[in-house]
This record gives C-alpha cells, structure tokens and sequence, in this order.
C-alpha cells in the first residue's frame, strides 16, 4: 500500500477509533467497569486501537487548533462523527491534554482503567493534567500515555486573533466582489466569478479552521445593502451546515457559491420594491416572488450549463420552494428539493428574520428565529437539517447578547457542539454587574454550572452593534 | 576563528549552492518537457509516462537533497535561492507568466511529493480539462486539487498592481484583475448604531431595562428572573422534551440524510436542470421567456445527444412533445436541425463507439421535417456503416412523404450519396420510386447500381421487377449476378426468356463460370419443369471435334441446373446420362447423381 493511500485508511479508521472512544468515555461515566456496556466499549475501542497501530509502533492521537490528528492525519469529520470529535476536544482541553499515545504493550484492563482515570479528572479538578498523570502513574499504567497542550493559551489567542482579522478581511472582500458581479449582472455585462471563488475557498478554509469567527460576523448588517450583506451571511451559515454534513472542500465551495448568489434574480427587482420599508401590497408580493426564476435566467444567460452553474441555478430556483414546496414559485408538479436548496431554504430564512431589512421592520432576536422555525419544521424545513443547522448556531446563537444570572451582559460567541449542552455556549462578557462595559473574559458555560443563561436581549432595542464583537480592529 | 577554515566553508557552501540550483534548474526544465509531453500524447503513451517518470525522479532527487523547492515567481522567471533557475519570455508558454498573472509569487514543493500530485499540478497549469476562463484561474484550481505537498503564497486579486511594479502589460489584464482594494472595501459598513457603542451607553440602558435596576423598585425585576432557575424555552416548551432528546441526530437521521448525500452525489445534474426549466415552462406567460426557457432546453438536449446520452434526450424530446404549447415544441425540434449541431453530432458518431447507436434512431426521427436536407448532407461525413444506416432509417422514416428532397439528391456528384439515397427510397419502398430510380439506373458506379437493385426488390412492383431484369445485361458481373439473384429470390418468373438469350448467346462464353452457374441455377429455379426437355438436350448433346469443351461445359451447367431442380423427373434424365455410351456424359450425370445422393443422405 503507498503511504498516501494507508495515510487515507488511517483517516477513515480514526472516524471509528474517535466514535468508539467517545463512546467508551460516556459509557465509563454512568457505569462501572464490570458493566457489560462498559466490557463492550472497551473490546470495540481496543479492535479499533490494533487497526492503528502502525506496523507494530505506537500511535498518537493528537488534538491540534480544533482538529483530532491520528499522528499526522487529520481525521475526516462528518455527521457521523462531529459529535464525538468535537466532544473529545473539548474533554481533552478541560484535561490540558494536548495528545494522548497508544503503545501496542497496552492491554484492555489497562484501557479501561485508563478511562476511569480521565472521567475522574473532570471539572472538579484543579489540575486536571496533573492529577490524570498522578493516577496514570500510580495504577502503573504504561501503554497510554499523555502529554500537555503546547503554548495552549498563547496559540489559542494567536489563533483567534489571525482568524478574526483574516475574516473580518474576508467578509467585507466577499461583500464587496458580490456587489460588483450583481452591479455587473445587472448591466448584462460579462461576469467572470473566479474571484468569488477564491474568496469562498478562503471562507471554506477559515470555516475548516475556526468556524465561530466567521458566523459572528453573521452579525454584521448594512440596512443599505441588505442583499449583498444577506448574500455573504447566506454563504456562511450554509458552508457551517455543510461542513456538519460532512461534504469535501470542493462541495464546500459550490454550496458557497450557490448560496453567495441565492438571490441574483433579484438584481431584476424594482429599487422601490425591494427597499420598501412597509408591508408589501399582492403586487409587489408577485413582483418579490419573481426571483427565484429571474436568478435562473440570470445565471443561465451569464454562466451557462457548466455544472457549478447549474448548482448555482438549482439553488436560486429552489431557496423558497420550500421543503414542502408550500413556498414559490408554486410548481405544476412536484420536485424534490436538493440539499442545498434545502440548506439555503434554512439559512436564508434564519439571516432574514435576523435582518432588519429596512427601519420599520423587526427582526426577530435570533434564539426566537430558530423557535419560529422549529415550528415549521418538516413543513417549510427539512427537520434532520434545521436540526443540524441549531446544532451548529446553537440555541444562542453567535451574536446573541444575553442576560447572565451574575446580573452581567453577555454576547455569544461560539456555539456549544454538543446537543447536551446546546444552552450552554460559549459567552464573552461585556458588563459588569452594574452595566459598565467591560472587555470581559471569555466563558464557556458548559464549564461554568454556576452560570446561565437568563434570557435574550433584543440587540436593536438598545442599540448595542453586536458586530463589533467580531469584526477584527485593524486599524 | 581560523580565516582560512571560514573561507574553505564559504566556498563549501557556494558549490553546494550552486550545485542546488543547477539541480532545480534541471528539475524545472523537466517540468517544462513534461508539461509540452502531456500536450502532445495520449494518456495511455509511453512517451508520456517516460517524461513524467523523469520528472518524478528529478523531483525526488532534490526534495530528498536539499529539502523545500522554493520558487520565487516573478513575471518571466523562477528564482531558487535568489537564482533564475527558469527563463521563459514567450507567455503562451511560460509557467512563470501564468502563475505571476494569477497573482502567485511563491510555490514551494515538499518532500512527500508524487507522481499523481506532479501530475495534478502539470493539469492546473494547462487550464484544466473543461474548464471555463472567466471562473477559474491557476489559485482557484490549486486550491480545488488540495495538495498536500505543493504550497503556494498568492497576493489578493492576482497579478497587477503590486508594489515591485512587475505586473505590468498583459498581467493584470485577462486574469486575476489586478484591481487593489477598492475604497468600498475599506469601508467596513458604519452599522446601525455604531456611534451610539463607542460611548457604552446602549450597554448601560439594556442592562437597566433588563435587570430593572432603573425602576423604583430596583432589583425586584432582577430578583425576579434571576431567581428562576429553570429557564423557559420556547424550543422546549415546543417539543416538552430536553435539548439533547430535541437536537441530538437519532441513527436513523444520519442514515437517512447520509443516503440522500449519495443519493445527490450521483444525480445527473442536466437533467435537474432541465427539471427546473420544464417546471418554469409550465408557469411562464411571457413569450419571450419562453422561447428564452426552449433556447435553454434545445442547448441541454445538443448537449447529451453529442455526448451519447440519448436515452435521456428522448425523454427530453419527449416531455417537449407532450407539453402544452405544441407550437414552442416544433420550435425545438426546428433548432435540431441546425449545421452546426449537425456537424457537431458527426464528429461524435465518427469518433466514439456506436454501442447505444440505435436509440439515436428514436431521436432523428424525432426530427421535423426540415431536418431532412441537412440529415442528408451530413451522410456524406459519416465515416461509420452504422451511423450511417441510422440517418439513412430515420431520413426513410422522416421523408416518406417528403419524396422530392430526396430525389433531388439522386443527382448528387459523390456517388455514395447517391447509394445512400436510393437505399432510402429502398427502405421508404414506394413503387413511385421506381421511376426516379430509372433516371439513375446506369450510374457509373456498380455499387450504386446494386444498392437500385437491392432497392427495386424491396418495391417488388412489376415495374421494378421489369427493371430488375434489365440488369441482366448489366457491364459489371457482380450488378448482373445480384440482380440474377434477386429475381430468383423474388421467383420473377417472366425473366427467363431473358436468361435464355443470354445462355444461348455468344457472349455467354465469355462470362466467369460462377456468372454461368448463377444463370442455370436462375433457370433451375424460375423455369422448373417447362425447362427439363431444353437441359435434357443440352445435356445429351453431342459432342464435335471442334468445340468439345463448350459442349461439355454446357452438359456440367446442365447436369448442376437438374440436380438442383431435384425433382424425379430431373433424377430420371441423369440416369439416362449416366447410361449413355458418351463417356463424357456419362461421368457427368453419374457425379452429379452421387452428389444429389449426398445431399439427400
């Protein structure tokens, strides 16, 4: 087998060596060891160790800027196995454990003791690393070794800080060429989208890199631009869900692509119509629901039958069709809605009902956008993949400014990745008990018990720009 | 420090320099050659392989040397360790030109680098197989091969406008822009109350309202939420269940929307297309879009008919067909039949397998009746028997009723298109063409005389038969003995009158004895009994001194007519023979009994 190809099989058989894992670790905190579901975890995990360890020598795996590496390969995450993955993450860095080693001495008691040994250096402990390596030590465990994260806060910082700027840069980059290949669209000039494209790739590689930054600025919002600004978060929030489902790099970049221009039909629009700052009359609902099919025409006169085209034409077509096809335009007969026409159905609505399209009218605080959406599930929305999408905003989503129990404010800046702890995210504080603004520490509820969410604020209402949370200061 | 050692290990260090960029000079001109190589010969060349195996060795040797390739790429040059290692003025050609133009100013190679990568990166530098100009350029299919050991430093908007003034003429142009950030992207949007955030007071205000402590009662607001521990969401009031039962995928989710993924994954994306385009067609009203959707459809369905997919563009022309707008779907067919298309549809037949030909006969003949004359013409550069059999089935079906067209073609200077011609006339089989067949019955060209033989049979009309006959005195052997073979096939009894004269004439000598076999046995078949008493004498004939060896010739003919009439009445006249005191006809008649015997055994 070549190295690239065996590097490969050791990807895919890290998917099930992290589920197993995961698996025996939850297993190990309601039973004990005798336990048959215990006995089971532990006999699937040491199968999936022998297949990983490389021609007899040990093997690491390693968790590096939000990735689990086994050695030096990345571990392909998809649905299957985001919720383990991202699960031991987050277990390994309470512990400060940077990578833990398998040699193939290790036996299946010594796995097992192992496990108990991590699970029993929880939250409590003051320092988890080194009473984990104190207990190792002391049950004369050897076959399982572990080490510390490396510069953990400094890289972290270095980390978000890099990804903030190259974001912020990013966005309004996209924001800008988006508006340029409409303007241009609209002036049936030639449109060329490679530079689209190179910004997509830049936004699927910071997604695959660090997706909270990019979502907080989801945030931002320029009521004079509403359908570029829609367009950027649109292609956002829909690369996050396809990177929950698992898709590669390229599907990544024609989902942003389609997204980015869900809604070049309307280009067509009359000014007046779109900006109207009141309820719209049945006529101008007719005009409005012209889109869909004008975007197909654009596209089709601008880009032709190339496949990334006609994902891009799909996804204009279907993005308010409905799961249901309840939405428009209104079909002669039925089709099935492609996933990333289903995708964008979800993240168009959820950034719609976010925006204040224009003064007069509200937008919903984004934790009650998901609840009105949850109520439409399986009608307007696929309910596996608005399931997914709340699993990847959260239920405070990034941006979210919220009212502590400490009597401090609060915005939410990353999502907590497991469902358990969906309520729990992860918060920078931004008062002090008394309302004084501060540049408050970074929280992450789900370590905290002693502090919870209290309510939602409504951000428009006191005119707090939550943007400014994520938009990196580069001057 | 000892001078004299510092100088020996700066001179060390120089050849050793030297000799590293005299090795990726040498590695970049294989890539050169290789890249000219894959241009040149077919995927399956060995030529190429050897090239590209070069290339691969060369890569090697340095990686495993020296470490990193590192190339600076500048306009015209790559640069390894501050050294030009590759010089390349002529830009249709030059590696650095195009990654320079795309905005690359570095790429480096790693160790890990192999075959497949080297060869992924040689097809990013061509263009890309199929890949459109205005959507892609070198950086956005760098990015989509992800390669493991090939990195690259890119400046934004590729080429142009950089601070080293390189990006001069031609760089920014058709590629990659060269525009800087313009003064829209450096305004970050001044969002709603941006102002009001730099004093802190909406902080401040939020945090009053919310928590009450503006009001009177300060803290009871406060107390109150605070106090409740549990707290309401709307989600899980929804559902009455906890976050994790609501949000957590069941096994049966992840399957489901893992099979809908590969479900997507193998979707033919054309036909999608076509989906959403047809569904558009039913709710359009305005003419003009309309026509623009049908534009759309009739490039779709040129599209899979030259690529083969005919299954699928008959279901195509088909769901045209059955729409409502019957004058839109013989627009389509209409744009079927142009040149180009036309043209396009030839070089395909020519070039690939002809496995899933005849369901393109389904789709020609789907074709209106315009399509005829160019449906002829592109006969003539069809280079396939097959493809050609197929237009000419669907032009029998399309002109049935549409004769002059191509009658008009009889007359065509290329005699194949006139053999293609008369073998449709053949198989639309109308005893109107017998006459327009007349006009071309002496064509110069035998072959175009046996396909109007072949063709006249297929009519069967006394006319053709009568013209069929009048083949028998054809120049050419071979359009004689089709045409006697097609009388005998059609038991056209009224020619043997004619294959007597020809028998008894004295050019008959003179014909091939295969020709002279065909006529007895024609003679066999279509004379039967009336002709017994005229073999009977032929057989017994006497022989002369002179002229023996036709007489013989004529008694084996005879003999080979009798036996095949195999009749009692043709048996008895042989043994008769076989009895006779002529030696001659003796042996005849004996071997041709022993034959007959053969054959009934």
């Amino acid at each position: 087998m070549t190295s690239r190809l065996f590097e490969e099989k050791r990807g895919g058989i890290g998917k099930d060596f992290t589920n197993n894992l995961y698996k025996l670790f939850r297993t190990a905190q309601i039973h004990d060891s005798n336990n048959v579901a215990t006995i089971s975890a532990v006999e699937k995990t040491t199968e999936s160790i022998k297949t990983l360890l490389n021609n007899g020598g040990p093997f690491s795996l390693r968790l590096y800027q939000e990735h689990l590496f086994i050695d030096d390969v990345k571990i392909r995450v998809d649905i299957e196995n985001f919720l383990s993955c991202m699960s031991l993450i987050n277990e390994m860095k309470k512990r400060f454990i940077g990578t833990i080693t398998f040699s193939p001495h290790k036996t299946s008691d010594e796995l097992s003791r192992f496990i108990y040994a991590f699970v029993s250096v929880g939250m409590k402990s003051a320092e988890p690393f080194q009473d984990l390596t104190h207990k190792l030590s002391s049950q004369g465990i050897t076959g399982i070794t572990v080490s510390r994260i490396e510069d953990k806060e400094e890289d972290a910082i270095h980390v978000i800080q890099d990804s903030k700027e190259m974001a912020t840069h990013l966005y309004f980059k996209t924001l800008s060429v988006v508006s340029d290949i409409m303007d241009s669209a609209k002036l049936k000039n030639a449109v060329g989208i490679k530079k689209a494209k190179r910004l997509v790739h830049s936004m699927v590689d910071l997604m695959v890199k660090e997706e909270s930054t990019l979502l907080g600025l989801t945030t931002l919002r320029a009521y004079d631009e509403y359908t570029y600004n829609h367009s950027v978060n649109v292609s956002i929030l829909s690369i996050a869900i396809g990177q929950r489902l698992g898709y590669n790099r390229t599907e990544l970049s024609d989902l942003g692509m389609a997204t980015l221009f869900h809604d070049i039909g309307k280009i067509d629009l009359p000014i007046e119509v779109l900006n109207k700052p009141s309820e719209f009359t049945p006529e101008e609902w007719q005009i409005m629901r012209t889109h869909p099919i004008n975007g197909v025409k654009t596209l089709l006169r601008l880009k032709g039958l190339q496949e990334q085209a006609i994902r891009m034409i799909m996804t204009s077509f279907e993005h308010h069709l409905n799961y249901d096809l309840s939405g428009y335009p209104k079909l002669a007969s039925a089709r099935r809605v492609s996933l990333f026409g289903r995708i964008t159905t979800i993240c168009d609505c959820y950034d719609a009902l976010t925006s204040a399209r224009v003064y007069n009218r509200t937008p919903f605080i984004p934790d009650k956008a998901l609840s009105f959406m949850m109520k439409k599930s399986d009608t307007a929305f696929d309910s596996i993949l608005l399931k997914i999408f709340v699993n990847v905003v959260g239920i405070y989503p990034v941006g979210t400014i919220v009212l502590l129990n400490t009597n401090e404010l609060a915005v939410v800046i990353r999502a907590n990745a497991n469902p358990v702890n969906i309520h729990k995210p992860c918060i920078k504080l931004i008062t002090d008990t008394n309302g004084n603004e501060v540049d408050g520490e970074t929280i992450d509820l789900s370590w905290e018990p002693r502090i919870s969410i209290v309510q939602s604020l409504d951000h428009r209402k006191y005119g707090i720009d939550v943007s400014k949370y994520f938009v990196a200061n580069t001057s | 420090m000892n001078p004299i050692k510092e100088e020996t290990k700066d001179s060390a260090d120089d050849l050793e320099k030297k000799v590293s960029v005299k090795m990726a000079a040498d590695v970049l001109q294989s890539l050169s050659k290789a890249i000219k190589a894959l241009k040149l010969y077919p995927d399956n060349s060995p030529v190429k392989h050897k090239f590209i195996s070069d290339l691969t060795g060369k890569f090697t040797k340095f990686l495993e040397e020296y470490g990193d390739l590192a190339l600076t790429v500048k306009q015209f040059d790559m640069l390894y360790q501050g050294e030009v290692v590759y010089t390349q003025t002529v830009k249709e050609e030059s590696i650095a030109f195009r990654f320079f133009g795309d905005g690359i100013r570095e790429v480096v190679f790693s160790e890990k680098l192999d075959e497949q990568e080297i060869l992924n990166f040689i097809n990013v530098i061509q263009g890309g197989k199929g890949r459109d100009v205005e959507d892609d350029d070198i950086v956005t299919m760098m990015w989509e091969k992800d390669f493991k050991n090939i990195r690259y430093v890119v400046i934004e908007d590729g080429g142009g406008g950089e601070e080293e003034g390189e990006g001069g003429e031609g760089v920014g142009g058709g590629r990659g822009g060269g525009e800087s950030e313009s003064e829209k992207e450096k305004q970050q949007p001044e969002t709603t109350a941006s102002a009001a955030v730099r004093s802190g007071e909406p902080l401040k205000n939020a945090h009053k309202a919310e928590t009450g402590q503006n009001q009177a009662q300060a803290g009871t607001q406060a107390e109150t939420i605070l106090k409740s521990t549990a707290v309401e969401f709307e989600i899980e009031q929804i559902y009455g269940k906890p976050f994790d039962e609501i949000f957590t995928l069941t096994t049966e989710e992840i399957e489901k929307i893992k099979q809908e993924m590969d479900r997507e994954a193998k979707v033919d994306l054309v036909l999608e297309l076509l989906d959403i385009l047809f569904l558009i067609l039913e709710v359009e009203e305005s003419a003009d879009s309309y026509s623009e959707m049908m534009t759309y459809i009739v490039k779709a369905v040129k599209t899979m008919i030259v690529s083969g997919d005919y299954k699928n563009a008959i279901a195509v022309l088909t769901r045209i067909k059955d729409i409502s707008n019957a004058e839109a779907a013989i627009g389509v067919t209409d744009a079927l039949e142009d040149e180009e298309f036309l043209q396009q549809l030839t070089q395909s037949l020519n070039m690939n397998k002809t496995d899933n030909i005849d369901e393109l006969f389904t789709i020609l003949t789907m074709f209106n009746k315009k399509s005829i004359i160019p449906l002829t013409n592109m006969l003539a550069s069809l280079e396939q028997m097959k493809s050609r059999r197929i237009v000419c089935d669907a032009l029998a079906v399309l002109a049935k009723d549409n004769l002059d067209t191509l009658l008009k073609r009889l007359q065509d200077d290329n005699w194949f298109m006139v053999r293609n011609i008369v073998y449709v006339l053949g198989r639309i089989g109308d005893t109107k063409v017998t006459n327009h067949l007349k006009r071309v019955k002496d064509h110069r060209e035998p072959r175009v005389r046996k396909e109007i033989i072949h063709t006249l049979s297929e009519i069967k009309s006394d006319d053709a038969k009568n013209l069929l006959v009048s083949y028998l005195n054809d120049s050419d052997n071979t359009v004689r003995v089709s045409a006697l073979k097609r009388l005998v096939s059609m038991e056209h009894r009224n020619a043997v009158p004619n294959i007597l004269n020809i028998i008894s004439s004295e050019t008959f000598e003179t014909k091939e004895n295969y020709e002279k076999r065909e006529l007895f046995e024609a003679l066999a078949v279509l004379g039967y009994k009336e002709q017994l008493p005229y073999l009977k004498e032929l057989l017994m004939k006497k022989s002369r001194l002179f002229g023996r060896s036709k007489v013989d010739e004529l008694r084996i003919l005879s003999a080979y007519a009798l036996r095949k009439m195999n009749i009692p009445e043709a048996m008895d006249i042989m043994r008769e023979g076989a009895a006779s005191s002529d030696k001659a006809v003796k042996k005849i008649c004996e071997d041709a009994l022993k034959d007959a015997g053969k054959a009934n055994i």
